[in-house]
């Protein structure tokens, strides 16, 4: 009975308008493809871009221990234990002035990176802990410049106890990277964004090249501490360094 | 033309569905139903449908060709027989109708009262191990669908008795009078179809239940577990574990309340607006109320208040539902790049391995090659282990087209336990849980197991 009263009806449109959409996809996502794609030659050419350069791990740790030197003959003259602290910064972020050096490029340098620097490791991760007035503030503002102009590509993020000292933290940054600027006699870098709490700056070392460094507010409270600490952790993830500055209770 | 082309022009499938072989549509069902993702967007230009939608109705469309080629019709207490399976009553709406005569109404009150009563239904078929039954329930429907869908019907008729899901259709002839006689009259609309929206329900509503149906045929059941192993799940079980937990279990609990297909059903109906189970939920069962987590001592007899805790204790085992984009072990490789990244809160589509070996001291290369997970459907809880690579089977590839996915097995616990389940899981995979992961060898095997770097720790300044 149903089919006297019925018509056969096609759903073919339905499926062509399928297949076509298909079609269009595939072909936007093949053209997508192929412009994301670098060619052999592009690829080959970009590998050679740091090494025609001159740069590397080595001498880019180079690069940071002068401009802290630099930063030195500016009036900065540091502490006996402030370089201590640079020192030790400088050995737990080691891997990640090899970052744009290829992969497996630590790893083969290692060995030498601890003959030449007399070191017995590399660790990750470093913990200061002084007595106030020791100028640990100070220090690290020191070091984020000597990193933001040696080390290419990085993020540096600070968590300082209140928004006022990680202000001042920042300006203190950008002011000791205008004298290594100044004393090393090298074209400022410029800066892509700044604020009050980040400054981005476009390195030297080609494109992609662009250098972060973020300053954070945080509450940090250490209970049942009789005297004032100043605490520092530098914690290398991958390619990022994490400063937590200026822990302090009482 | 290859197999995987054969596979994605539908248009050809649809012109030469008289003529598909068995191999041809055991592809296509295979794509459809582990090969195309349920959740995507319905495209406006394929008739508001997406992937899933198009093959469905394929399907549909080649039931209703082989099943009017038998010449064979069914009425559902002929397939599920009263005498044999007295507590089914509920199913059997119009007793004495063939499934082919139903008209528009019928079949989708038929469908609805299947996707409700699914888990009751398939519990009854497996206890008499003739979870086949479903399936030709299931393929008389989905034949009944593929025949409505394929006609235009008059609109005063029987067949299209549901004014809500009939789109009208421009009567030809009519027409064709009209322009002979220059008539300004205005045209009758007295054939109609089956709208898109009712298209798209069922075949989502399909989905759902067929992969209930097959992830319930490749189920291994394993019998109980030693009473000893099943004490070690419940002393690992602590307080702190419930609090820890609770906010799964708010999850969870509404996942299991769901019937299949229904939160399918919702993501097409309001597609882009899906983002928590609660809106389905509520949708669904406007005064559904959430319930509290039982105590400590009661949460063992229950699977679902135990779960949440269990992901406590094994975190590196994810949860997938029946009707996510990507199952491993049952969905094909190609669905894996289609998973959002923030897709749900506790599924983890990418299980941590670092965990894959703690606690065994072993070096069985069978463990190491193997995943976890839990897969929930249908308000039961199934243990799937699949291959971490993507085999190329290579039968199966000759046979099925473009095909790869994981070789898996699932597991279910004869009596249903939960905790016999993990118990299993624990043996079969010796690890160790809670408090016996707290002795100094196990921690050093533990600390190995982490990615720390040879030169990584923290060091203390003197002076």
């Amino acid at each position: 009975m149903d089919e006297i009263a019925s018509r056969s009806v096609s759903l073919r449109p339905l499926f062509l308008a399928w297949d076509q959409l298909q079609e269009i996809e595939t072909k936007q996502r093949e053209s997508q493809e192929k412009k994301n794609i670098a060619t052999a030659l592009q690829r080959h050419m970009s590998s050679f871009k740091i090494v025609e350069q001159g740069m590397n791990g080595f001498k880019r740790m180079q690069q940071c221990r002068k401009a802290l030197e630099a930063l030195d003959r500016r009036g900065w003259d540091r502490s006996f234990h402030q370089r201590l602290f640079h020192e030790e910064y400088l050995k737990s972020c080691a891997r990640i002035f090899f970052k744009r050096d290829g992969p497996g490029a630590f790893a083969n340098a290692h060995n030498r990176l601890l003959e030449v620097n007399s070191w017995e490791s590399t660790p990750q991760e470093i913990l200061v802990s002084t007595p106030r007035r020791f100028g640990k503030t100070i220090s690290v503002s020191m070091f984020a410049a000597a990193m933001m102009f040696a080390c290419p590509s990085m993020e540096l993020s600070i968590y300082s106890t209140c928004k006022r000292i990680s202000q001042k933290l920042l300006r203190n940054i950008v002011k000791f990277l205008d004298l290594i600027y100044l004393e090393l006699g090298v074209p400022p870098f410029k800066i892509a964004r700044m604020n009050s709490e980040e400054v981005h700056v476009l390195g030297n070392e080609g494109h992609g090249d662009l250098r972060i460094i973020n300053s954070y507010p945080s509450k940090i409270g250490l209970y049942k501490y009789y005297i004032t600490f100043m605490i520092y952790v530098v914690n290398v993830l991958s390619n990022s360094i994490v400063f937590l500055s200026g822990l302090s209770h009482i | 033309m290859n197999n995987d082309n054969q596979c994605t022009n539908t248009e050809k499938l649809y012109s030469t569905i008289d003529e598909w072989d068995e191999k041809t549509y055991h592809r296509v069902w295979e794509k459809w139903l582990w090969g195309t993702n349920g959740n995507a967007l319905p495209v406006e230009q394929c008739w508001d449908m997406n992937e899933m939608h198009v093959y469905g109705i394929l399907c549909c469309i080649r039931e209703s060709v082989v099943l009017s080629s038998n010449a064979v019709t069914y009425t559902t207490s002929e397939i599920l027989p009263l005498e044999e399976y007295p507590e089914l009553n509920i199913v059997h709406l119009h007793t004495n109708k063939a499934i082919q005569d139903y008209s528009l109404r019928e079949i989708l009150d038929q469908l609805e009262c299947l996707q409700l009563n699914w888990g009751k239904i398939i519990g009854a078929l497996l206890d008499n191990d003739q979870v086949e039954l479903a399936s030709h329930l299931l393929k008389a429907c989905m034949s009944r669908l593929g025949s409505i869908a394929r006609h235009a019907f008059q609109t005063e008729g029987r067949v299209l008795d549901d004014p809500q899901h009939i789109t009208p259709l421009p009567d030809i002839q009519i027409l064709q009078q009209a322009q002979q006689h220059h008539s300004s009259a205005p045209l009758l609309l007295t054939y109609g179809v089956v709208s898109r929206k009712c298209l798209r329900q069922s075949i989502c509503i399909f989905f759902a239940l067929w992969r209930v149906v097959a992830i319930v045929e490749k189920t291994h059941y394993i019998a109980d577990e030693p009473q000893d192993q099943m004490d070690r799940v419940i002393r690992a079980l602590k307080a702190h574990h419930i609090e820890s937990s609770i906010d799964f279990f708010n999850v969870f609990q509404q996942m299991i309340y769901l019937a299949p297909g229904m939160r399918l059903v919702y993501r097409t109906n309001f597609a882009g607006m899906y983002n928590d189970v609660s809106q389905v939920i509520y949708f669904h069962y406007p005064k559904f109320c959430r319930q509290p987590q039982l105590s400590l001592t009661e949460i063992p007899q229950s699977n679902v208040h135990l779960l949440p805790l269990v992901m406590q204790l094994i975190p590196d085992i994810p949860v997938f539902y029946d009707d996510d984009t990507f199952i491993p072990g049952l969905s094909h490789k190609c669905l894996k790049s289609q998973i959002p990244k923030n897709n749900g809160a506790h599924a983890v589509e990418e299980p941590n391995n670092n965990y894959a070996n703690t606690g065994t001291g072993q070096d069985d290369i069978d463990q190491i090659d193997f995943q976890w997970a839990w897969i929930v459907s249908c308000g039961e809880i199934f243990l799937i282990r699949y291959h971490k690579k993507i085999v190329d089977d290579e039968e199966a590839v000759l046979e099925l087209g473009n095909i790869s996915r994981q070789p898996c097995d699932i597991f279910l616990s004869e009596n249903r336990s939960l905790v016999n389940l993990v118990a299993f899981f624990l043996r079969y995979t010796k690890r160790k849980i809670g408090d016996e992961m707290l002795d100094a060898s196990e921690v050093i095997i533990h600390r190995n197991s982490l990615a720390l770097t040879a030169h990584g720790h923290v060091q203390l300044l003197d002076g």
